[in-house]
């Protein structure tokens, strides 16, 4: 029996022990169900039976359960971890749908059907077509305030969201800005208030009107939510203090130079800190355009 | 709530028909008590009625009657409005009450209780606000008054739980006068003030019955307010 | 006369509440003269029963009574805080007096709730949020309807209100639990009166505190009741402050009210027994 599982964790082909994409066709529709309501009422969150998956809770199993119900033969298949195809996690999720269905996958942003994501979005434009799954640790924005699901369920239904704009007062009348950091409270169709998963504020203007389908799943929290294609998604803030994204004045990229895009920052063992773009493929296109032109 | 538009005669302005005031006393056993039977008089604009009678009698409780601080327990107290509209004061309602008590009626009862910690200068203005004066307008009224009253400048800011018996009297008197009601009633308001001091207060009565209030009282000291008396009312019958 | 035609700010009809399994005797086994509020047949609580009352528009109605008379009740079912089992309640201000707020949506109840009643409770942690600071907690009523705000105009209408309840205003920033009572309860005015509500409702507003700071509160709330005009419904069992603040008052036993009348007639010519009880308590 060993012999066999390790012949099949060798191999790169589609497994026939499993099912297309690990879960069976009745958890696959009722998680297809789920979300069809939640594209249906944008930033609305839709409880769902989270199954079992070879992954632990907390680690990405509702965007992991989003991919398994929506990937097809034909799709092509992109992962991230912070904006880098090469972490980690981002790996072992790849190869666990590539053994489960054989897709084809891809680092380049443009080239994906589905992209699975945590915590980032690329910074290649999303085009028309193209699905982006979050993995959402904490689906419920109003956490912030007020620890009961019953009372949040019923803020959401009644669109009572004062206690919200309460704690963001209190952020400026100590801060003098508003200082939340990921996770920044959102406003979908003038109706629902969503958390946009930790994503930096950097990338919450690219939520609004945006081409793709966003689908955002919590495995652990059992919720599933969406925003449609060219859907209205504001950040919540005050009309005299306007929304700000992170900027560090003079930073760039130490390995392709960019300037305009979301930068992390490295201490070297020397303890020297540097610059580097968050998302990988982008860097690398620009590292490859770079030498191109350098090279004609 | 009772109202009737024909008038009574000879420019009245209280007419009470066979008063009579009973109290039940639930706590000891029910028993009755008959503080006022079959009283009646009339009081015609601008004039000074005094009632009399002996200790107990039930003078102060004809006064609370008429302003309503006790229910009738039978009889009519009609009683014509700045409109000439008749209200009866026994049965009318509630709301009715508390507009004539901000605009027309007012009683200076024997005993005086204010808002603690209220300056006495806006103790004595409250009443004008309320008939819908601003503060600062109704606060120099109460100066004026308590001017005439020769309470001190330096009191004026001071709480009138400070003052004597016969100081917060005259706060009492300033408080309902400066309301300028049609009717005043007034309850022994001269019985801690000095001969001096009712010297004053009976000029300030006399300046505002010239401005057409009428006033019902009942006074200890009967030889001062003797002069000014247009009507004794005996509270036990017998009309003089 | 011009008042007579003036139509009620509140109307209340027959409100009752009932905590529990009800049951057909419920009514008759309750009361005052049953001497209970608990029905001995089915174990409910009958919290208030057939209370109906009016209130003109800048009036000042009291609600005395002693513990378990219904009066907090009373408070809670008109704030929409909570639903009562039965009875109506009409506020001129919505639809003319003709809808009963009970049987509204709970949207359009908050609503209300939020633009035209006030409430100041008995004890702060019921009206306020004590981690917020006093500043913020004023400022989310005024947050309560707004879909857009701004944030320095909201803050300058909350300093302008704590100030006018004499709150130090350099201290509004201060979270709650640093506050004295009394200023916890000047906190929670403020709060009631942002929205400028034309019914502000005051349960117990300065039992608990100290004398000299229940003076300053009462004197406080009785001045802003002039400034302002605003109608109120003051629920306390002490009838010092009835005496000092109201016009006309209610007196409720074991959920049911036994005399209606102007203040001073109650206080000094009470016709029910139980009320001569009360008034013959008094120190």
């Amino acid at each position: 029996m060993t012999e066999k599982l390790r012949s099949l964790l060798d191999s790169d082909t589609n497994c026939h022990y499993y099912n297309f994409a690990y879960l069976n066709e009745s958890a696959k529709r009722e998680i297809r169900r789920r979300t069809l309501k939640a594209v249906a009422i944008p930033g609305h969150q839709v409880p769902f039976g989270s199954r079992e998956i070879p992954i632990t809770r907390g680690w990405g199993t509702g965007g992991l359960q989003l991919t398994l119900s929506l990937i097809g033969p034909e799709d092509v298949l992109k992962v991230i971890d912070q904006g880098c195809d090469g972490s980690v996690n981002a790996v072992n999720l790849r190869r666990l749908v590539t053994l489960t269905t054989g897709c084809r996958t891809t680092t380049r942003t443009s080239d994906a059907t589905l992209i699975q994501t945590r915590h980032r979005i690329p910074e290649t434009p999303l085009t028309r077509g193209q699905i982006i799954i979050f993995q959402v640790p904490y689906p419920e924005v109003l956490r912030y305030v007020e620890p009961q699901e019953t009372v949040t369920r019923r803020m959401h239904a009644e669109g009572a969201y004062h206690r919200m704009w309460t704690f963001l007062y209190e952020n400026v009348v100590q801060w003098g800005r508003i200082t939340i950091g990921a996770r920044y409270p959102v406003r979908v169709h003038n109706r629902y208030l969503m958390d946009p998963s930790p994503i930096p504020r950097w990338d919450i203007p690219k939520l609004n009107q945006s081409p793709a389908l966003m689908l955002f799943g919590a495995g652990r929290e059992k919720r599933i939510y969406a925003v449609p294609p060219f859907t209205k998604v504001e950040p919540l803030a005050f009309k005299d203090i306007p929304f700000e994204v992170e900027h560090q004045a003079g930073a760039q990229c130490s390995r392709c130079g960019a300037t305009d895009v979301f930068l992390t920052e490295i201490l070297d063992k020397d303890g020297s800190c540097r610059w580097i773009c968050s998302d990988t493929d982008y860097c690398d296109q620009r590292l490859a355009a770079r030498e191109k032109s350098h090279g004609v | 709530m009772k109202e009737e538009t024909k008038r009574p005669h000879n420019n009245c302005l209280l007419s009470v028909e066979n008063l009579e005031k009973t109290f039940c006393l639930h706590l000891l056993k029910r028993i009755k008590v008959e503080a006022v039977q079959s009283l009646s008089f009339q009081l015609r604009q601008g004039e000074f009625g005094v009632i009399v009678g002996p200790n107990g009698a039930g003078k102060s409780t004809v006064l609370k009657c008429i302003y309503r601080t006790y229910l009738p327990t039978g009889g009519a107290i009609k009683y014509r409005c700045a409109d000439n509209t008749i209200v009866d004061l026994a049965t009318c309602s509630e709301q009715m009450v508390v507009e004539i008590r901000k605009t027309e009626i007012a009683h200076v009862t024997q005993f005086f209780r204010c808002a603690p910690r209220v300056p006495t200068e806006e103790v004595v203005a409250y009443p004008r606000m309320a008939q819908g004066i601003s503060q600062k307008e109704a606060v120099e009224e109460a100066r004026e008054l308590l001017k005439r009253f020769a309470i001190p400048e330096k009191l004026w800011r001071a709480y009138p739980v400070t003052f004597s018996g016969g100081e917060q009297q005259k706060i009492n008197l300033a408080r309902a006068i400066i309301q300028k009601p049609r009717l005043l009633l007034l309850d022994e308001p001269t019985a801690s003030l000095d001969a001096r001091a009712v010297e004053r207060f009976l000029a300030v009565l006399e300046s505002i019955r010239k401005k057409g209030t009428t006033c019902l009282g009942i006074f200890h000291d009967l030889e001062m307010i003797y002069p000014f008396t247009t009507q004794l009312i005996d509270v036990q019958g017998a009309k003089r | 006369m011009v008042f007579n035609s003036q139509l009620p700010l509140l109307r209340v009809r027959n409100l009752c509440k009932q905590y529990g399994p009800s049951c057909s005797a419920c009514a008759r086994l309750t009361g005052p003269e049953q001497g209970s509020n608990i029905c001995p047949e089915c174990g409910s609580v009958v919290a208030c029963f057939g209370v109906s009352f009016e209130l003109l528009p800048g009036e000042v109605l009291g609600i005395v009574g002693e513990s378990g008379s219904g009066k907090s009740t009373i408070i809670r079912c008109l704030n929409l805080d909570e639903s009562p089992t039965a009875g109506e309640a009409f506020l001129s201000e919505v639809e003319g007096g003709k809808v009963n707020l009970f049987a509204l949506s709970s949207q359009r109840k908050r609503f209300i709730q939020s633009s035209l009643l006030g409430v100041v409770y008995q004890s702060p942690h019921l009206g306020l949020n004590l981690d917020f600071s006093a500043g913020a907690n004023v400022a989310e009523r005024l947050l309560i309807q707004n879909n857009t705000p701004e944030y320095r105009p909201i803050r300058k209408r909350t300093s302008l209100l704590l100030n006018k309840v004499q709150v130090p205003v350099k201290r509004m920033d201060e979270p709650i639990k640093v506050f004295s009572g009394g200023m916890q309860q000047r906190i929670q005015l403020a709060k009631a009166l942002a929205p400028r509500p034309t019914l502000l409702l005051l349960d117990e507003p300065t039992s608990g505190l100290d004398v000299s700071v229940q003076a300053r509160v009462l004197d406080l709330i009785a001045s802003l009741q002039r400034e302002t005009g605003v109608s109120m419904l003051v629920v306390s069992h002490d009838l010092g402050v009835i005496r000092l603040l109201t016009h006309r008052t209610l007196v409720m036993k074991m959920g049911r009210v036994v005399e209606q009348g102007l203040t001073d007639q109650i206080l000094e010519d009470p016709q029910h027994p139980y009320t001569q009880e009360l008034v013959a308590s008094v120190l």
